[in-house]
């Protein structure tokens, strides 16, 4: 009974089987199904060559600072970018330190004060901004998931130097655009529609960054030529933004305590200033484009003393040097032609050059007397803030400062600094707009001056892409 | 006994109605039956596979065998035979009690019952049940054009190409039913050979040159590798059934590009020669230099101020009564076109062969030494075993293209002052500065020079064996590679010398390779009264990109510049990406009677494209056709239809044109280290999460054929709904990029009606006239969108609207109190800003279509071709520099406001930063650079002569054909602008030709 049933069911399969040979169309079938689902691993490839994905880049100690170092080839590359020149140009323009020989040049608008929100250089200025925001806060993300992969030495380099850039970026937004939305994370799904946060809270996240970034940073450079900021870096921008919010106090310890570190020296000699070995420098960022030094030196320096400048100094600037200033003669230079003579910026010498002998200059110790000057002004210390002034009145070959008192040093600290910081970083356009002067200069100096062309307008294709952002008043 | 076999095989045939049954029997009651042996051969003696043979009037039927041979059993000596078979004639023969007959077939002469190309096989225009479109060689001949594309344009309902412009391999926008995708991939798939075409319609070049239209990263047309002359059809594929089996790559439509083949019979030559020239077709009159001097005095006056030597030199500093009409100089030349050809064809009926080779020859309207340059060979194989159950067929194309042309738009300066100084100085070099001022030389553009050298080799080797009659295995095996060299130089010579240049140049490598392998099952059988074939198959593609661009710099000497080493500083960069897409896929279709047709398609896909968990995904599709006029109540009643077919399709298809690894959070290297330390930045935002989006296609349609289907018309309607798009979303950049890939939360639908009508209006004593109009209805609506308000698609969109939708202020003129334009301010709170974006239209075309008509008398052919089209499209005021600046203008804005009260349409001249500025600012982001762009042209025209044999027969030849062809030759329209297909006033307008040929064979 057993056996038969047995016999019966194999017979059974058997016939089946059989029966299915002879169905060769069901049988291709088969085979064809087996070969698809065979190679469903067919379709996962390996991660692309020529990139790495984040889990990676954090994992080891080498890939991390890539990620830095990639931060600041990217601030780096490009000509009058951001952070690579651009600061030294349009606020220049807006203000009263320069002008444009050619009128039909496409910075024109800056100099006019009629900036259209829809300047293809102002939407550059914006996107930039951002796109190294993004790049800093996935390195700091990157960094605080990548447990132990990473030496602590280097996390807390790194995110030292991500929580300074960081503030330095934002800097540079609020002070062009005002209230900026204030992204700190990579989701874009809340980065996309977050409106512009208030500036007062855009400087308390730069004020928490800077404190952030004096902690893990230590005195040292991590390496050579000052490229990377280290701790005094993150006190120097600490005091200028303690000295734009006017706490006068901690701008002064902060600007001070940088002074009397010893690290860092003025150059006797303003030639010097802005060489690559400076003693002044307390950072400065490296050129990367070969054949190239400082966007500055670049755009500024005419091609040939045939050429007129593209960009020439106003008659006001000019006037503004006392008489015997060295750095009138140092930091400015001209092209006569046509009977007609063209000053121009003359701080970066080199225009074009393999060799690199000028950097990025974007701190430096004169910056900082001059902080420790104000805020010293500020809070009554009248000595104090003439000591500081005169430090680098000296140094340009002038006498002490005759203003005694804390309205005339104040005045003469604003000229100081038009001097001494012109076509720098944006100086005079920011320090005249936070010592609420700016109407008062600019109306006078340029026609058509409106109030609310103290701030820049929000490109416009970021306003359409983003309903939330509020366009500045004026435009 | 055998009526009893009968009976019983005829209730194991599934569909077979008891009438027949019992009207059988009746039958065999009084008659003896017979079993039949046949042969199925066409006129050349070649046996016939899958010929259908039925027996009139009974369900009885089989089709032949790979010998053309078929049996039938038990057959009524007094029944009738039917031979169908597609592309071939039906014939009725009464068998008469023979046991073994052989029948020739003749081909097909009408064209419902021409071969057309679909997915996977081949159906006719009377059986498909989907919407095929086809452009035949002749159609193509008709046409001196390089690139396929371009003899497309017009003629197919449904299908936009527009060209870029008229630089020779410059690309073309294909577009097919509408807009599905908001950003992303709306490209075609296109497959040669049944191999996609690696690059597809997408640039494979790096760098820009002067066939880059202003404002676009479009380079080199890919498709300008392929030789028009190479192609025995083009068939566009366009609804659900026709593309579903193409799945995911199926969304934006599908063209089938099938190259020639040999035929069986003697070894033919063909010879075909053509030359001629071209122009621009259609541009702007410019000021001349006395109304541009007006024009900038004008502006200054306007403005209050005074022109100084460096803001106005054409005012002040150079010399007045120059003129140079720089558009004359720049884009006014005549461009040469050459083509030759020549192939062999021929074969026995077992193996035929076609062998060709072409080079085409083309140089631009600019001046200097430019030309595209391509030489291209086909190869075709067909092969198949004396018992004919295994067949091959090989297929290659290879083409060397080399395309040399400057690195700079030379358009955009048409728009110099017209008192610009010499150009030359007078030692002969190139001029660059008077009186300390320096201007741009456009002629030192000519020496920046650009070249991209492109070859492309695309091979399908089709294996096809048949195991069982009615079933074969197939083999589809497929490799494309496409390598493009480009060198691009910018030599010190072409620089301003005050500058101290140095020479740069780049040198680019791309490289795609593909391979493509396709098993497949047929099966083939007559069930019923109807036939069943089914097809499955699966797919194994793999798709490799790899290029490399070398920026080198700090050349010492222009000699040089084509060497790296040369450099003193280089920069490199590269870029690699691997594709892979598997898929099984299979089709059903059902034939009853050639009267009702069912077919269902679909396809299961995976691409390497998606993360994990997400990389597969279902795609499907039904068609159905009814041949109504094979009823007997049309053809009783309404005798006058000699053909009529309705058929609808719905399905499911997809899209994956996102670029690879667009899941990884990935960082790439920069492009220059830091402190000679590598750096690496994030290549994208990233997102793990999209998914497949699915595109639905609705089509129905009616076909129908009157008069011995002397008048063929249809009428279709189509309605595409795509959803879960995936696009580069738009973002605002403080998320760091501009956008990301995702999955659009919005529904887009395309509908739209196409009809053709052909006309076959005269056809006697050796005069015929064949007349024929395409037109095409779109309309295209974003039906949903969640959250529209709070998204960044909240300026662009409007629920309701079209996508490419005029959503901006709306212009009103010129104030005639201010001189300025000035905007309608819809929410009157005095400020013109976003919240005053109105609804001004949409720029797709309202219609467009052709119009086309074949006229021969005896030997001579005449064939005028015009496409049409009406649209809205961007006006000269979109780009050019606002009036009274220091740039030409054309003649249009001499009608500028001048005094209060003037009424015109172009504000008053101003070169400052006042209130015009302003509102020219205002003006390209409303509706008033917005204008009618419609247009008729006549695309094609050709007259050709074939000699008389009694000329041609003493020098051995076969046939010769003399011919002229133009393209382009005459355009009417309204647009105020340059050209109003390219709508781009610093593009080359397309050329219009005019060539001279001859076509021989022997």
């Amino acid at each position: 009974m057993n056996t038969f049933a047995y016999r019966d069911s194999i017979n059974f399969i058997r016939r089946i089987f059989y029966g299915l040979l002879r169905q060769p169309f069901l049988i291709a079938i088969i085979l064809i199904l087996n070969l698809a689902t065979a190679c469903k691993k067919f379709v996962e490839i390996p991660p692309p060559k020529d990139k790495v994905v984040t889990a990676t880049v954090f994992k080891a100690d080498a890939t991390a600072i890539s990620a830095i170092n990639g931060l600041y080839a990217q601030i780096m590359s490009g000509n009058m970018t951001l952070l690579n020149g651009a600061m030294s140009l349009y606020p220049g323009l807006s203000a009263d330190a320069i002008y444009n020989t050619n009128t039909g040049s496409n910075t024109q608008p800056f100099a006019k004060n009629s900036i259209l929100p829809d300047n293809a250089i102002n939407a550059n200025l914006w996107a930039r901004g951002y796109a190294y925001i993004y790049q800093i806060n996935a390195i700091m993300e990157g960094l605080s998931n990548s447990g132990d992969a990473i030496s602590l030495a280097t996390k807390n380099q790194l995110l030292g130097e991500a929580c300074f850039m960081r503030a330095f970026c934002y800097f540079y937004l609020t002070n062009l655009y005002g209230d900026v939305p204030l992204e700190l994370a990579i989701n874009y799904k809340s980065n996309e529609k977050m409106p512009r946060t208030p500036q007062a809270k855009v400087y308390g996240q730069i004020i928490s960054d800077l404190q952030n970034a004096t902690k893990l940073l230590t005195t040292d450079y991590v390496t050579g030529d000052r490229a990377r900021p280290n701790k005094w870096a993150a006190i120097a921008l600490l005091a200028r933004v303690y000295l734009y919010q006017q706490q006068w106090s901690k701008a002064d310890s902060a600007a001070t305590a940088i002074i009397m570190s010893g690290a860092y020296s003025l150059e006797n000699n303003p030639q010097s200033v802005f060489l690559k070995g400076s003693s002044e420098t307390i950072w400065q960022l490296i050129p990367v484009s070969p054949g190239f030094n400082t966007a500055e030196g670049y755009t500024f320096i005419p091609y040939s003393s045939s050429v007129i400048p593209r960009y020439s100094l106003s008659t006001h600037l000019l006037a503004s040097f006392e008489p015997g200033d060295i750095r009138k003669e140092d930091w400015i230079d001209s092209s006569e032609i046509n009977y007609q003579i063209y000053y121009y910026p003359y701080k970066y010498k080199v225009a074009l050059n393999s060799d690199v002998t000028e950097c990025n200059v974007v701190l430096r110790l004169a910056e900082q007397y001059l902080i420790a000057a104000e805020a010293k002004a500020n809070e009554g210390d009248i000595l104090g803030a003439e000591n500081n002034l005169n430090v680098i009145r000296n140094r340009a070959g002038l006498k002490d400062t005759p203003a005694n008192d804390k309205a005339s040093l104040l005045s003469a600290i604003e000229q100081e600094r038009r001097v001494e910081l012109f076509c720098e970083w944006g100086h005079r356009w920011f320090d005249l707009r936070r010592t609420n002067r700016l109407n008062q200069v600019m109306s006078v100096e340029k026609t058509g001056w409106n109030s609310t062309d103290a701030l820049y307008p929000i490109p416009e294709a970021e306003i359409q892409s983003n309903p939330a952002l509020i366009q500045n008043a004026g435009y | 006994m055998k009526s009893l076999l009968y009976f019983k095989k005829l209730m194991r045939i599934k569909g077979a109605l008891l009438f027949f049954v019992s009207l059988c029997i009746v039958q065999l009651a009084h008659s003896q039956t017979n079993s039949v042996t046949g042969k199925v051969v066409n006129e050349q003696g070649t046996p016939l596979q899958g010929v259908t043979i039925s027996i009139k009037g009974t369900a009885n039927g089989t089709i032949t065998n790979d010998q053309g041979i078929f049996t039938l059993n038990d057959v009524n000596e007094n029944s009738t035979l039917v031979i169908s078979s597609i592309g071939y004639q039906k014939q009725e023969i009464s068998f008469k009690g023979r046991t073994e007959i052989t029948i020739t077939l003749k081909q097909q002469a009408n064209r419902l019952d021409e071969t057309v190309i679909m997915a996977y096989g081949t159906t006719t225009r009377r059986l498909n049940t989907g919407d095929i479109s086809t452009i035949t060689a002749k159609e193509i001949a008709q046409q001196p054009v390089s690139n396929p594309l371009a003899a497309l344009e017009g003629r197919v309902p449904g299908l936009l190409v527009t060209q870029s412009n008229g630089v020779p391999g410059s690309s073309f926008k294909v577009q097919i039913r509408g807009q599905n995708s908001i950003a992303q991939g709306s490209e075609p798939l296109f497959i040669i050979d049944g191999v996609p075409f690696a690059p597809g319609n997408n640039s494979v070049t790096q760098m820009v040159s002067v066939a880059t239209p202003t404002g676009t990263t479009l380079g080199l047309s890919p498709l300008n590798s392929i030789n028009p002359s190479d192609i025995e059809s083009i068939e566009i594929l366009k609804d659900a059934d026709a593309t579903a089996i193409y799945g995911s790559r199926g969304a934006n439509g599908v063209i089938l590009i099938t190259t020639k083949r040999g035929k069986t019979g003697k070894t033919v030559f063909n010879v075909n020669v053509y030359a001629g020239i071209s122009k621009v077709t259609r541009t702007m009159n410019m000021l001349n230099t006395k109304q541009y001097l007006q024009m900038r005095e004008e502006a200054y006056y306007n403005d209050g101020e005074a022109p100084g030597i460096y803001d106005a030199p054409d005012l002040l500093v150079w010399d007045t009564s120059r003129y140079t009409d720089f558009q004359k100089l720049l884009t006014g030349g005549t461009a040469h076109t050459m083509d030759a050809e020549i192939s062999m064809s021929g074969g026995s009926s077992t193996t035929q062969y076609f062998i060709g080779g072409s080079y085409h020859r083309e140089t631009t309207v600019f001046p200097g030494d430019m030309a595209d340059n391509r030489g291209t060979g086909h190869i075709n194989l067909n092969h198949h075993s004396i018992n004919g159950k295994f067949n091959a067929t090989f297929s290659a194309i290879y083409s060397s293209d080399k395309n040399n042309l400057i690195a700079n738009n030379l358009e955009g300066d048409i728009t110099l002052p017209p008192d610009l100084p010499p150009l030359f100085d007078s030692t002969g070099k190139l001029n660059w500065q008077q009186g300390g001022v320096t201007f741009d030389n456009p002629l030192a553009y000519l020496l920046n020079t650009y070249k991209a050298e492109t070859d492309n080799l695309l091979n399908n080797l089709l294996l096809n064996y048949k195991v069982l009659p009615g079933l074969s295995l197939k083999a589809s095996l497929g490799y494309n590679a496409m390598w493009v060299n480009e060198i691009s130089l910018l030599p010190a010579a072409s620089q301003n010398p005050a500058y101290q240049p140095q020479g740069y140049s780049s040198f680019g490598n791309s490289m795609i390779r593909s391979w493509i392998v396709e098993p497949q099952i047929d099966y083939a059988k007559k069930i019923g009264k109807g036939i069943l074939n089914v097809l499955i198959g699966t797919t194994f593609q793999q798709v490799l990109n790899s290029s490399m661009l070398l920026e080198a710099s700090g050349y010492t000497s222009d000699a040089l510049l084509e060497s790296v080493s040369a450099a003193s500083s280089i920069d490199a960069t590269n870029n690699y990406s691997q594709y892979r897409y598997e898929a099984i896929f299979g089709r059903i279709n059902y034939d009853w009677n050639n009267k009702y047709i069912i077919n269902l398609s679909g396809r299961r896909d995976g691409s390497s494209r998606f993360g994990p968990g997400r990389q597969f995904a279902n795609f499907a599709a039904a068609g159905l056709a009814w041949i109504f006029s094979n009823t007997s109540f049309i053809q009783r009643k309404f005798s006058y239809i000699s053909f009529g077919k309705l058929r609808g399709s719905y399905g499911t298809t997809g899209n994956d044109q996102i670029g690879d690894y667009q899941y990884l959070d990935s960082w790439s290297a920069t492009n220059f280290p830091y402190q000679n330390n590598p750096g690496i930045t994030p290549t994208a935002l990233f997102n793990p999460d999209y998914s497949w989006e699915v595109n639905r296609k609705l089509e129905g349609a009616l076909e129908l054929g009157f008069l011995q289907n002397r008048i063929m018309a249809t009428i279709s309607y189509f309605r595409n709904r795509s959803s879960n798009q995936l696009i580069q979303y738009r973002l605002p950049s403080q998320t760091g990029f501009k956008s990301i890939i995702k999955n659009f939360p919005a529904i887009v639908q395309n509908t739209g009606w196409e009809g053709i009508l052909s006309v076959n209006i005269l056809n006697n004593n050796g005069f015929s006239w064949i007349s024929s109009v395409n037109l095409t209805l779109p309309h295209n609506k974003l039906l949903a969108f969640p959250d529209i308000a709070q998204s960044s698609y909240f300026y662009k969109y409007v629920i309701g609207q079209p996508l490419n939708l005029l959503y901006n202020y709306h212009y009103l003129g010129v104030d005639p109190s201010t001189g300025s334009y000035h905007f309608e301010d819809i929410n009157k709170d005095g400020k013109i800003n976003s919240s005053d974006f109105r609804v001004n239209g949409s720029l797709d075309p309202k219609f467009y279509g052709g119009f086309n008509n074949i006229v021969n008398f005896k030997n001579l052919q005449l064939s005028f071709f015009f496409a049409f089209r009406k649209q809205l499209g961007q006006n000269y005021k979109a780009a050019i520099n606002m009036p009274g600046t220091m740039y030409n203008q054309p003649v249009e804005v001499l009608a500028r406001w001048r005094k209060q009260g003037d009424k015109t349409d172009v504000q008053q001249f101003s070169q400052g930063y006042g209130s015009a500025y302003l509102a020219q600012y205002y003006l390209t982001a409303s509706d008033g650079i917005y204008s009618n762009a419609s247009f008729i042209r006549l695309k094609n025209i050709s007259l050709s002569y074939n000699l008389p044999g009694s000329w041609i027969k003493p020098a051995h030849l076969e046939s010769c054909r003399i011919y002229a062809e133009g393209q382009n030759l005459m355009t009417i329209t309204r647009y105020a602008g340059s050209d109003p297909e390219t709508q781009n006033f610093y593009s080359l307008p397309p050329l219009k030709s005019l060539v001279l040929g001859i076509q021989f064979t022997f």
